[in-house]
């Protein structure tokens, strides 16, 4: 029975949202109900993602596990950032700054490592992979893409140069081109075997 | 004593003797023979025999190819009654032995052989008293349990202890006695040769009373004849036997019915017998103690590996931090221009400038703020020349934030445009799915429906058509939704993209397709604006030092490639040469 209702409900949601591409003025309400419903079911997985975080930190420093002390700092900041929250709207300057300055570098020094990261594995590829035909293709590929990128590279209008560098700068976006059409008909497949139930993400087979 | 030997019949013979006194067979040509020597050759023989050759049933064998035992077994006792060896003539059909047609020979034989024990040879005398035990046994007189026979005697001596007395000091041993009265003289050479003395013979005759009677003439006939089994094997078959009735003893055993043929299970007592105790050798002892160390130090705690980097490479990684971090800060703080020539903005980026230069006066517009906290400077150094554009023509903005921090982001961005203070702002809040946010917004949610608990972005919804969408995304994904969504529910409006360098290349093609306005993306991009604007901003040097920093990383990627990577195999001589 509980498998039988999760297939309707799956199959049901999936084919008003389907129709209401085609009959939107007749689906719209149905539309905006299912819409809020799963903003607010997001919204719970929210919370209750948040819940779980805190209590892993309060369990390892009342354990005193390995790293508990970061655990206080996590705690610390989030009771801080919470109760500076609730006193203190969205569109105050000093809580907005107080996130921001905090966040900001920490993510842009986190995409810097990944720059160093994907620099490396450059070299790794040709540990691992050696010197053949697909290796040094894609470095070569790589390698190109990066200075036609920086457009040092310049020729004047209609010359041969100008149409050998048009040539590399297209070649990305055919190969993007691919892969867009093969996400497009990937996605298209998925979503007619889950509205067929051929397949059902939601049940617990 | 030398006699001649007949050839034919072998009789003995006189020496001088022409012919055979029993079968008249010459004897021209026959050597005398001492039959004292031979006598002594025979008894050698016995004394010489392997013990492998000193097998009874080989006797007895050699005594069935003489014919004499199968005589016996087929003849009954009258053949037994008047055998000697020279009576062979007796058994020819032609002879009658009432006594007419027997010759004087053959008379004078018998009459010697009654009167005189050795007429006949030793030999002769072996085999006809094996002859007489073996027709006694098979005849079931009173001696067919040989053990039973010495048992009567034993209590016939009890009964009458006179009689026993009188037998005097010969009769102590009583076994003794017997044997060597009745015994034949093959059996005690037998004996002598197995190393056994009459007493244990004696004994073990005795104690084989269990055996049901069996004699052991009887018992050597058996033996020769397959019925029974010499004791070596059986003593191996019981000590077989007992092995594997103790592997069955704990599992059920099929046992197939001689008569029936069917197999049926024998229940067997399945407890654990009582008093059992393991015993454990020394090498298994040391094992069990190695693999429960072993799961101990599975969990034991152990402080972290300690990357030990040689002096030489930690050297080279701070000397090439140091030389990039000295031209990126070289380029960032020259304030030197590559100075750029030619058409270098691209249709995707004139776009956008033509599409603000076409908004209506009192225009409406969207924007969406999809990148995370990280992309910040990149994207507020693009977005904000755009967005200053947009302060002459548009009169409402609607924000609405896909990430966690984009609320905070927007409005970061927003107050350092000039002019925003004139522009009615409408938050439309976080939602926290950039696929929910775009169906919603897109399908025009402005209906009977809408609930008093509804999102803020549900319930602030754009109360009129919009004249433009702008969608600030680091991702490809997150503009993908918003172009697909865009597409197929709100394609009037044009929709346009400023996003991060890593999600151009993947956008392109939806531009060269017509589903997206324009596109602006990555540091290129926003300086080709700048360029075609005739505006000096900071973004000319961010870009030079953006384009130093990837010439250095496509410079380290070369050295690296040529200097650094070794196959994996030769790690050895790897590593900055």
């Amino acid at each position: 029975m509980k498998k039988t209702l999760s297939i309707i409900f799956a199959v049901s949601t999936g084919v008003i949202v389907l129709a209401g591409y085609f009959f939107k003025d007749q689906l719209n309400p149905i539309l905006v109900i299912i819409i809020d419903w799963g903003v607010l079911l997001l919204a719970v997985l929210g919370l209750i993602g948040l819940a779980y975080l805190l209590k892993s930190h309060v369990l390892k420093l009342f354990h005193r596990e390995k790293g508990a002390f970061f655990s206080i700092i996590v705690l610390i900041s989030f009771f801080i950032i919470f109760i500076t929250g609730l006193a203190a709207s969205m569109q105050n300057p000093f809580f907005r700054q107080l996130i921001l300055n905090v966040q900001i570098p920490v993510e842009a020094s986190l995409m810097g490592i990944l720059a160093v990261t994907l620099l490396l594995s450059s070299f790794r590829l040709i540990r691992i992979r050696g010197w053949n035909l697909m290796s040094i293709g894609f470095l070569v590929s790589v390698i190109l893409s990066l200075l036609l990128n920086l457009d040092y590279f310049q020729s004047d209008p209609g010359t041969l140069g100008r149409e050998l560098i048009a040539f590399w700068r297209s070649l990305p976006f055919v190969g993007a081109r691919g892969i867009l059409l093969g996400m497009a008909l990937g996605g298209l497949v998925i979503g007619l075997r889950i509205l067929l139930t051929l397949d059902r993400p939601y049940s617990e087979e | 004593m030398a006699v001649l030997i007949c050839p034919e019949c072998g009789a003995e013979n006189a020496p001088g003797d022409e012919s055979c006194w029993a079968c008249k067979t010459s004897l021209e040509g026959v050597d005398a023979v001492d039959v004292s020597q031979q006598e002594d050759r025979v008894e050698d023989g016995l004394d010489f025999v392997t013990p492998s050759d000193d097998d009874l049933p080989a006797l007895l064998n050699a005594l069935k190819a003489d014919g004499d035992i199968a005589d016996i077994s087929e003849g009954g006792e009258e053949k037994m009654a008047g055998d000697s060896p020279g009576s062979e003539s007796e058994k020819r059909p032609d002879v009658d032995e009432s006594g007419d047609d027997i010759p004087e020979w053959l008379r004078r034989i018998r009459q010697r052989a009654q009167e005189e024990k050795d007429s006949v040879g030793e030999i002769t005398q072996k085999i006809s008293a094996a002859q007489d035990s073996l027709a006694e046994d098979r005849s079931g007189s009173h001696h067919e349990n040989y053990a039973a026979w010495l048992e009567s005697l034993r209590i016939e001596a009890q009964q009458n202890p006179e009689k026993a007395d009188m037998e005097g000091n010969e009769s102590k041993d009583e076994d003794v006695t017997f044997s060597d009265k009745k015994e034949p003289e093959w059996l005690r050479k037998i004996r002598r040769e197995e190393g056994k003395t009459s007493d244990e013979l004696g004994s073990e005759v005795l104690s084989s009373e269990d055996l049901k009677g069996d004699s052991l003439l009887q018992w050597l006939v058996d033996i020769e004849t397959g019925k029974a089994k010499p004791e070596s094997l059986l003593e191996a078959e019981e000590i077989e036997s007992e092995s594997i009735d103790m592997e069955m003893e704990n599992k059920p055993r099929l046992i197939e019915g001689q008569d029936s043929g069917v197999t049926r299970e024998i229940p067997v007592d399945k407890e654990a017998p009582q008093g059992y105790r393991l015993e454990v050798s020394r090498e298994e002892q040391l094992q069990a103690d190695q693999l429960s160390a072993t799961i101990v130090d599975e969990t034991a705690a152990r402080p972290a590996r300690e990357t030990k980097i040689r002096r030489g490479k930690w050297i080279f990684r701070v000397g090439v931090a140091v030389v990039l971090i000295f031209i990126l800060s070289l380029s960032l703080f020259s304030k030197f221009e590559f100075d750029l020539t030619g058409d270098f903005v691209k249709p995707q980026q004139t776009a956008i400038i033509a599409w603000i230069e076409q908004l209506p006066q009192q225009a409406s517009i969207l924007i969406v703020f999809d990148y995370h906290a990280g992309f910040e400077y990149e994207m507020s150094l693009k977005a904000e020349p755009i967005l200053q554009e947009l302060m002459d023509s548009v009169s409402e903005i609607f924000v609405l934030s896909t990430t966690e921090t984009g609320v905070l982001l927007s409005q970061d961005l927003l107050d350092g445009i000039n002019g925003i203070e004139g522009i009615k702002l409408t938050h439309m809040g976080f939602i926290p799915a950039s696929n929910y946010a775009a169906f919603s917004l897109l399908a025009d949610a402005n209906s009977v429906w809408q609930l008093a608990y509804a999102p803020e972005a549900v319930e602030t919804l754009p109360q009129r058509d919009l004249d433009g969408v702008i969608v600030l995304s680091d991702t490809f994904e997150g503009s993908r939704i918003w172009i697909e969504q865009h597409q197929s529910r709100f394609n009037q409006v044009p929709l346009n993209l400023i996003v991060s360098a890593q999600a151009g290349p993947m956008l392109l093609p939806y531009y060269e397709s017509g589903q997206v306005n324009s596109i602006i993306s990555g540091w290129t991009d926003t300086r080709m604006i700048e360029k075609g604007r005739n505006e000096e901003k900071p973004i000319a040097f961010i870009w030079q030092a953006y384009r130093a920093g990837v010439l250095m990383m496509i410079i380290l990627i070369v050295l690296g490639l040529l200097f650094v990577s070794n196959p994996i195999g030769d790690e050895n001589t790897g590593g900055a040469r």
